[in-house]
């Protein structure tokens, strides 16, 4: 992203590109509250996902609170502030891997209809068939390896780019798309050829 | 249809007001905030008889000068000011301060600085400014395996001006102020969540007095490092700079150039910023120091502001540039105040030229024209062997008052 010029209250104009204000973060430590302020939702999006909301309540915020610790050591030259972030989300998810193992189960438990998710009426068609497969997708992907579920997860719940994978997850881009193929060869297989992970680049890219 | 399975939706209101609050209590440990916040907050004690105990109140507080070694204990304000003299351009001021300044090699297992960092801000409420600070104390260890320490404390606020004091007076001389959550926190590149996060304006407090030093690591990992877009700074990296200006330009030219910073305006503002912490804010050897001043003396838009006073009362010659050219002209100067003798930087300065319309748009307190939005007065900067001089009361330390462990092996 160019850096815009933006005059905030209370300081006037400075450039606020993410890498930017964390590089003033370095000595203004309250400025990384502009980092949380464009990208909570999103991580929170994320670890929800992942690990249902009463657990993202708190893993959000600390991927925050992580990120402030680490900021002088934030390095744009391995990529943008966004993946840095989902990389951070992550490793703190990897870290509830029983909680995430336990929401799969009870996504996988048939009857046990989730809550429709805002914004999709356009979709409900899709959603219905989705709906029938639902138990098979979710154990599928509690049966994922670690490592390819975050690849998997990072791009279709995330909407992070190979490139950006890469970068949140600190592995090389052919590693992305090697574990992204198999995430995706696995779950067709246990839907029966659907590919699940289709069209998730355009609905949350 | 797998983020659909998953979709939990976006975070609620309570949950992100409640993130955002744990993370300014980071930027501003929470004992502290109470009293007022981390780098941007105010001046001396005392002012319940503030007339004129502005700068005195300070000077006692802050105790010795900054004359390096050599003079220790030199009190600014009581300084002669230099006689009159022609105005000199920005590039002579600079160039000077490159001359002058003394290029003894470093020695020292710390770069330690003493600071005053503050601003000016209208409380909620007031037609009047107050102006806050709080003193910052780094000791950057070169070694790679010595945590960097901060020392912090806020040294209080007064009306900004004596314009402001009448104003003050007649507002009943209150003690303490509230300030708009978005100025209290330094503020966020737009404006602030007042609708989104809270749907109400937040305020925090900020007091007359000073407040107790506390410590902190500035990183849970030992070593310092300083960023730059395209490169991490270390000691070592600073030590193994140019100390040819073109050259020292070339090469952090080359950083921003990896960071996809390629606009000219962009990249002098950056230089103008980077070359600035090379001058006494971050750990360089002297000459480099010295190669800094050249750099900036070559950068367009410097202006020279002749002799000046700082936040101190002491004497100094600033440069400036000015940025954020709105349909007026600039909105606000970024100054320089060098020591005419010594070549040292006595201080920073950010000034609001044209108040722009974004408090509007953020609810946050208006400004004015002069308005200083950001200071920072050097009061010490050298080289010292001495180990950091740590308060009891400690923030992000473990019972025996070390650096927490970081959380993950990445962050």
């Amino acid at each position: 992203m160019e850096p815009r010029m933006i005059a905030p209250p209370g300081v006037a104009a400075v450039p606020d590109d993410d890498a930017t204000v964390i590089e003033r973060s370095r000595h203004e430590p309250d400025r990384f509250t502009v980092i949380y302020d464009r990208h909570f939702a999103l991580i929170y999006r994320y670890v929800a996902a992942r690990l249902g909301r009463d657990v993202a309540d708190d893993i959000a915020a600390e991927t925050f609170y992580a990120a402030f610790r680490r900021r002088d050591r934030f390095d744009p030259a391995r990529g943008a502030v966004r993946p840095w972030l989902f990389g951070i989300a992550t490793n703190l998810v990897a870290q509830h891997r029983r909680d995430e193992s336990r929401r799969y189960s009870a996504l996988a438990r048939a009857g046990d209809a989730a809550p429709a998710a805002p914004g999709h009426e356009d979709r409900v068609t899709e959603r219905v068939a989705a709906e029938g497969i639902r138990p098979q997708l979710a154990a599928a992907l509690a049966a994922l390896p670690p490592g390819d579920r975050d690849v998997l997860l990072l791009i279709a719940v995330g909407g992070l780019g190979y490139e950006e994978v890469a970068q949140a997850l600190e592995i090389p881009g052919g590693t992305v798309g090697s574990r992204m193929n198999r995430a995706r060869r696995k779950l067709r297989e246990a839907l029966g050829g659907t590919d699940p992970t289709r069209d998730e680049g355009k609905s949350h890219g | 249809m797998v983020a659909e399975l998953l979709d939990e939706g976006g975070p609620s209101p309570e949950v992100t007001a409640k993130g955002r609050d744990g993370l300014a209590g980071l930027t501003v440990p929470v004992a502290v905030r109470r009293h007022a916040r981390w780098t941007k907050p105010a001046l001396a004690a005392g002012l319940v008889a503030a007339s004129v105990a502005g700068l005195m109140t300070w000077n006692a507080a802050i105790g010795g000068g900054y004359g390096g070694e050599a003079a220790p204990t030199r009190s600014a304000p009581t300084r002669p000011a230099p006689p009159p003299e022609p105005l000199m351009s920005a590039r002579t001021i600079l160039l000077a301060a490159a001359e002058n300044l003394d290029k003894t090699p470093s020695k020292g297992a710390y770069w330690y600085t003493r600071q005053i960092v503050g601003d000016q801000v209208r409380p909620i409420g007031a037609d009047y400014v107050i102006e806050r600070g709080t003193e910052i104390q780094n000791w950057i260890p070169v070694s790679p395996k010595e945590y960097h320490w901060i020392v912090m404390r806020e040294t209080g606020a007064k009306p900004a001006t004596s314009a402001d004091q009448t104003a003050w007076r007649r507002a009943g001389s209150p003690d303490r102020w509230q300030v708009t959550a978005s100025d209290a926190l330094g503020v966020s590149g737009k404006p602030i969540p007042v609708d989104v996060i809270t749907e109400k304006i937040k305020s925090v407090p900020v007091p007359a007095a000073a407040g107790e030093p506390f410590a902190m690591p500035a990183s849970l990992r030992p070593g310092w490092t300083g960023f730059v877009p395209g490169a991490k700074l270390t000691p070592a990296v600073l030590r193994g700079l140019p100390t040819d200006q073109a050259d020292l330009k070339s090469r952090i030219l080359g950083w921003l150039s990896s960071a996809g910073i390629k606009d000219a305006d962009q990249r002098n503002e950056r230089l103008f910023n980077i070359g600035s912490n090379l001058l006494a804010a971050d750990p360089a050897p002297p000459k480099v120091r010295a190669a800094a001043y050249q750099m900036l003396a070559g950068l367009p838009g410097m202006r020279s502001l002749g002799t000046v006073t700082d936040r101190l009362g002491r004497t100094g010659r600033a440069v400036a540039v000015r940025r954020d050219d709105g349909p007026d002209g600039p909105r606000r100067e970024e100054r320089l105040i060098i020591d005419p003798v010594t070549g040292r930087l006595l201080a920073t300065e950010e000034i609001v030229l044209r108040p722009d319309d974004v408090h509007v748009a953020s609810r946050s307190a208006p400004q004015r024209p002069g308005q200083v939005v950001r200071f920072s007065v050097m009061l010490d900067a050298r080289w010292t062997d001495e180990a950091p001089v740590l308060p009891k009361k400690r923030y992000n330390v473990d019972k025996n008052g070390n650096p927490k462990k970081p959380e993950c092996a990445r962050c």
